[in-house]
């Protein structure tokens, strides 16, 4: 992406940005190779619910194979970990931990301050990875993580990209979402099960299928404890704003393999080519409730706001 | 003795719930707290409270845990130095990183790490311990079990709130409110969030909305409508005489509430604790008089929610 334009002694240099396109995937069944090619690390496990079916932070032999996989596929590995564990649940996160380590993934995740503080402390030598549930709102915040031996944060989804350049200077690695749908909260349940008489399906496969909570103009996606955005987060046309992350990610936890795949090779088009208006289109297509920039901008998360620096509509399909 | 924590969402309040026999109150520092400014208070009158505290040999505590922008960090040290000198006896905090400053600056100065800081496990209280926080306030969705492992563990004094509410979402870690209507705003050099309650704008309460189920995909179709995302309140009661050997805070919410029914909360929650002390406790007649409170305080509750979801379709303040 030939965006940094320098100025050296009044000559303007541009030079090559190349930020690590990652995405997710919570499951073996997820993983296909041609989803995945587009991507240079893969974060493996759903982070919201230990029950999800096939998940990789319960099912320790299918995460060795998802491991297998991408090292043969050449991608960096990062293993995600359950993102609100109460004290019940930090023996499993630690075992899990305990596996990524022998399993020598790249890096481990964390948005647990007190699973963060575990793993730097009894692995000094594991690359930890935070995510952007751990409430990095601040330089302050970021400089302790540094401390710490934190070696990529993703700022706080509410962050402007301001203020996210801001935590960037501390001088860790900085992870965005550039493209999905990001979480709105977490809690120690699932919403969603209780409507089970309602719908038909329960748990572990409810959330595998598609619901939607609506109200006036707010959707939201429920999936596990964690509820997401209705609408995609979308930064395909303000992606040079971005320019100084580390990695941007595809959110792509919740969704089908198809999407992993689309999205994932109009990013790194859009990175290694520039801009197409036909790709972005096709983004707009495939988010059904529509686009949005998340917090970008300092606006309402599920505004967008074009190229142009206006707001517009964008409702989506359903 | 298990200390009484009482809101202070004006002058006036502060006094009264003194008189009702809290052993403390908090109050929020105008532009900082996660609350309205309605309901928090400027310097001199922080000045003027500490005061009142003080002659009541009681304590005051300052909120300021809304999160600031990285660029308002040296506004914060400032505010924190006036704290100091107007000899408030703790401050509530929300980003860690913050509370390592404090931690240098005034290694006197108590800090207690916030509700929002969502602190779920034993783990996580020994990061806020060791940055600095000499007492945590547990997540409202914990059990004693849980509480009393934090603080054995962690070596820290708890807070619980026996009179605040269970979000849809764990505290501190929802985002709908700010993704349906966050409205950036700046005063004399001070970044607003209205509509972001982790960035000391009010919640619109959008998990009180009426809701709807819908599928997609091969799902299609309503399943359930005119349902609320859980949000309750609580008094709490019978689990009050367990804790008073565990916990070392019992905090009441709720500043935006009228004095003379925080009044009648606070003084009820003394006489009943001093009861439980006592060993005299008749469970059924504090029952009763519980429900009659309760009852004040669901039709003031239902008030602020109608002023809420009015203003955040105008987007304004509250």
């Amino acid at each position: 992406m030939k965006v940094d334009r320098l100025k050296v002694e009044g000559i303007e240099v541009t030079h090559e940005v190349n930020p690590e396109l990652v995405t997710n995937v919570p499951t073996l069944e997820s993983m296909s190779e041609c989803s995945l090619k587009h991507y240079d690390a893969v974060y493996l496990g759903m982070p919201y619910c230990w029950e999800y079916e096939g998940n990789l932070i319960s099912n320790h032999d299918d995460l060795g194979a998802a491991v297998e996989m991408l090292r043969a596929m050449k991608k960096k590995v990062y293993v995600s970990t359950f993102a609100a564990p109460r004290n019940k649940d930090l023996k499993h996160v630690f075992s899990l931990i305990d596996k990524a380590v022998e399993l020598e993934v790249d890096a481990v995740e964390s948005t647990n301050y007190g699973v963060i503080r575990h793993i730097t402390k009894e692995y000094p030598d594991v690359r930890v990875h935070t995510g952007g549930l751990t409430n990095i709102y601040t330089s302050a915040t970021a400089e302790l993580l540094y401390s710490m031996g934190v070696g990529r944060v993703m700022p706080a989804y509410e962050l402007p990209i301001e203020d996210i350049r801001k935590i960037k200077d501390v001088g860790l690695e900085v992870e965005v979402v550039v493209h999905g749908k990001i979480p709105l909260g977490i809690s120690h349940d699932c919403f969603l099960k209780s409507f089970a008489d309602k719908t038909g399906k329960d748990c572990p496969y409810i959330c595998k299928e598609e619901f939607w909570f609506r109200s006036d103009d707010l959707v939201l996606k429920p999936f596990g404890s964690a509820t997401l955005s209705g609408k995609d987060v979308c930064m395909y046309e303000h992606i040079e704003k971005l320019d100084f992350v580390d990695a941007m990610r595809i959110e792509a936890i919740s969704e089908r393999i198809g999407y992993r795949d689309v999205v994932g090779e109009i990013y790194r088009r859009r990175i290694n080519e520039g801009y197409s208006t036909e790709d972005f289109g096709r983004l707009k297509e495939m988010a059904k409730n529509g686009i949005c920039n998340g917090f970008y901008f300092n606006k309402a998360g599920q505004d967008y706001i074009g190229k142009a620096g206006k707001a517009e509509e964008t409702k989506g399909v359903l | 003795m298990v200390e009484l924590l009482g809101p202070g969402g004006s002058l006036e309040m502060v006094e009264r719930v003194f008189q009702a026999g809290a052993n403390s109150v908090y109050v929020g520092v105008k532009g900082w707290s996660r609350r309205s400014s309605k309901y928090e208070l400027d310097d001199n009158t922080i000045r003027r409270a500490a005061e009142i505290a003080h002659d009541y040999d009681g304590m005051l505590r300052a909120a300021i845990n809304a999160m600031p922008r990285s660029g308002e960090i040296s506004m914060f040290e400032e505010k924190l130095d006036f704290l100091h000198s107007a000899e408030v006896d703790a401050i509530i905090l929300n980003d860690i990183g913050l509370m390592r400053i404090v931690r240098d600056r005034y290694p006197d100065m108590k800090i207690v790490a916030s509700i929002g800081c969502n602190i779920i496990n034993y783990q996580e209280a020994k990061l806020y311990r060791d940055a600095g926080a000499r007492m945590i306030v547990a997540d409202c969705k914990l059990s004693l079990e849980e509480i009393a492992e934090i603080k054995n563990k962690a070596g820290v004094g708890v807070e619980v709130l026996i009179h605040a509410n269970t979000d849809f979402t764990y505290l501190g870690k929802c985002w709908m409110s700010s993704y349906k209507a966050l409205r950036y705003e700046e005063l004399d050099g001070k970044s607003y969030y209205v509509g972001s309650p982790n960035r000391g704008g009010v919640c619109f309460r959008p998990c009180l909305m009426k809701w709807g189920l819908h599928g997609g995909g091969t799902n299609t179709g309503c399943y359930a409508k005119d349902f609320n995302l859980p949000n309750d309140m609580f008094l709490m009661l019978e689990e009050i005489p367990p804790m008073l050997d565990v916990v070392d805070c019992l905090k009441i919410q709720g500043r935006e509430y009228s004095v003379g029914l925080i009044y009648e909360i606070v003084r009820f929650y003394r006489d009943f604790i001093d009861e439980c002390m006592a060993g005299t406790v008749e469970m059924s007649v504090w029952k009763q008089k519980l429900d009659e409170i309760a009852r004040r305080r669901d039709a003031e509750r239902i008030r602020r929610t109608l002023e809420l979801m009015k203003a955040q379709k105008e987007r304004i303040n509250v």
